[in-house]
């Protein structure tokens, strides 16, 4: 705090407080593709990244198993949760959604590690909720310098490296072909709101089963906003 | 002296700082209120986007970074600088989410320079330069950064088609790659047309909103200001409205009647507060109101006059604006300096788009804009 003023930097929990619009009545940006790289899936087997962001709407993550701030990762996995719950819940997303949570710290998140972090989360065999690494840090920047997810350790007093990994929360909405379409960070992290995005992009690929939930068509000047 | 006028006013408006130490929390000098690594303790570096001046120099503009942390022998000092080789109207400039890069453009050649502030703070680098801004969107004259997650939203001033006021916003990603474009809407909403102007950005998470406001075009802000105030014609030709939109669809939702050029927006962004603050530069009167009111709308004048009357003293304008509207300090906001305002600038040598917050040397004229209605 400075001079008595109120520090507007302090994380605070996501708040709603408006009507989300509803699925399909808007249209996302494309904002970015992925490259592609090799992470280590939880069963220690090598996997390409690209085939965990293409083919389904994929919403990714970047944790570490230790962490513990409660507006950090485990605030990140809760979100992911009730999604999947939403997801879950609505037949025209069915086998379209996967979550992809990505450590930052491959050294100590080894593949049994992250399958013990994620096995809460795993559960249901129809949901696919991807816990991943990398085989060495190296092979890991790359990916975290093409999202944009900047990561530091926290050092000590006396200048120490602590166990605390100070990164921005990001979640990346991704279409089923390897776009980033949205990003949130925590004041973006309401369910609801993601929930229709998902949706949104689901109906893109498929409109003859666009919902009747509310949803309508672009209106002719958002589409010929859109860039592509 | 011209010279150092122009130097003065870059100074003041396009100041970023660093931090390296890490201590408690402080003041954020960012516009967007949820980027990562928000400011902790004492800063150690100040980002200067300096105008270039022919005959200074390299006569271009430069980043100039100075040692703020009194601790170092060099405090005070300027100790690295990067030249962009050429003179493009250095203005405003803003970080990136995780605050590892600042952009920073110019009005007049519409030019923006990606600095990576992240990696060395005490020596920025120059890594990329956009330079495509007109040629994907029409808009001129890139004014406010204001970040989005991993993309970066930009509120400009003009267009490259008739160089006059109607503009819109533009997307970038974090990589410099161009991602969308917004026109700001010149129809009618509700009863109210819009005048296609833009100027500042700001964003309310919570309530899925985005203010912009509105100024003119590059005919103007590029002309000497004296000449200006004395052009009847180029006087008609600056912004009235400013704009609500979803931020989700990127839509236009309303449009609000704030004459007299309403220029910075802060929102009052923690929870049960409703409103959003500007300051309008051509009058002095403060007005207070929802952004969308259906029988609730409050209008309060407390004085006002004309552009082309004498100079309105608006004594409440002093202080801070938080004080002034609300009775507290609050740390969104930044302080309105009634001696800025006081400075005849009529008589001053300078661009009308050279500016501080008391634009054109007027007292600012601030809005208190409530949303009442819309999430209420």
């Amino acid at each position: 705090m400075a001079n008595g003023t109120e520090d507007p930097g302090k994380a605070t929990a996501p708040r709603l407080e408006f009507m989300p619009p509803p699925p399909g009545s808007y249209q996302l940006q494309k904002i970015q593709p992925i490259a592609d790289a090799v992470l280590l899936d939880s069963t220690g087997l090598t996997v390409r990244l690209s085939a965990l962001t293409q083919g389904k709407i994929t919403l990714l993550t970047f944790f570490y198993t230790y962490c513990v701030d409660p507006l950090g990762c485990p605030f990140a996995h809760t979100t992911l949760a009730d999604l999947r719950d939403r997801v879950a819940g609505d037949r025209a997303l069915a086998g379209r959604v996967r979550f992809v949570s990505v450590s930052l710290d491959p050294t100590h998140d080894t593949p049994a590690a992250i399958a013990s972090y994620g096995q809460e989360f795993t559960a249901d065999p129809k949901f696919e909720w991807r816990f991943v690494t990398a085989r060495r840090v190296p092979e890991l920047l790359p990916v975290l310098d093409d999202f944009g997810q900047d990561v530091s350790v926290d050092l000590d007093q006396d200048g120490r490296a602590t166990r605390t990994l100070h990164h921005m929360l990001k979640m990346f909405l991704i279409d089923a072909g390897g776009e980033v379409r949205e990003i949130y960070s925590l004041a973006f992290l309401q369910p609801q709101v993601m929930f229709n995005d998902i949706k949104t992009l689901a109906l893109e690929t498929s409109p003859s089963s666009r919902p009747d939930s509310g949803a309508r068509r672009l209106s002719p000047a958002l589409a010929a906003r859109s860039r592509q | 002296m011209r010279i150092d006028r122009r130097l003065i006013l870059g100074l003041g408006i396009a100041v970023i700082m660093s931090v390296a130490a890490i201590g408690s929390y402080a003041d954020e000098t960012c516009n967007s209120p949820y980027m990562s690594g928000l400011i902790k303790g004492q800063e150690d570096f100040v980002h200067v986007w300096t105008l270039g001046v022919p005959g200074l120099g390299d006569g271009s503009d430069k980043l100039v970074t100075i040692d703020a942390n009194p601790a170092s022998k060099t405090y005070g000092k300027v100790i690295h600088k990067i030249s962009v080789g050429g003179r493009g109207e250095a203005h405003h400039m803003g970080f990136t989410d995780d605050r590892k890069y600042l952009w920073a453009g110019g009005l007049d050649d519409s030019k923006i320079y990606v600095f990576d502030v992240g990696t060395n703070p005490s020596h920025p680098k120059l890594v990329k330069t956009i330079d495509d801004l007109p040629a994907k969107t029409g808009y001129a004259g890139p004014h406010t950064y204001y970040a989005l997650p991993g993309r970066m939203l930009i509120g400009n001033l003009s267009n490259v088609a008739d160089k006059g006021g109607v503009t819109g916003m533009a997307v970038y990603n974090n990589k410099g790659g161009f991602v969308a474009k917004y026109d700001m809407p010149a129809s009618t909403i509700k009863q109210i047309k819009g005048d296609g102007y833009g100027y500042d950005i700001a964003v309310n998470p919570a309530k899925n909103a985005l203010l912009t406001s509105s100024f003119t075009g590059w005919n103007n802000f590029m002309r000497d200001l004296g000449e200006v105030v004395k052009d009847p014609e180029a006087m008609k030709h600056f912004g009235g409205t400013m704009v609500m939109w979803n931020l989700k669809t990127m839509e236009p939702e309303q449009i609000l009647a704030v004459p007299g050029a309403p220029l910075e927006i802060r929102w009052a962004l923690p929870e049960g507060q409703n409103w959003a603050i500007t300051a309008a530069a051509l009058t002095s009167a403060r007005r207070s109101r929802p952004l969308a009111g259906e029988g609730r709308r409050r209008d309060r004048r407390s004085g006002e006059d004309s552009f082309a009357g004498g100079y309105f003293d608006h004594g409440r304008c002093e202080g801070f604006v938080g004080e002034h509207l609300h009775g507290r300090h609050h740390a969104l906001f930044r302080s309105h300096r009634p001696r800025a305002s006081a400075a005849n600038l009529r008589q001053a040598h300078r661009r009308t788009g050279e500016h501080g917050v008391a634009e054109l040397g007027r007292a600012p004229r601030l809005h208190d804009l409530e949303l009442a209605v819309k999430v209420g």
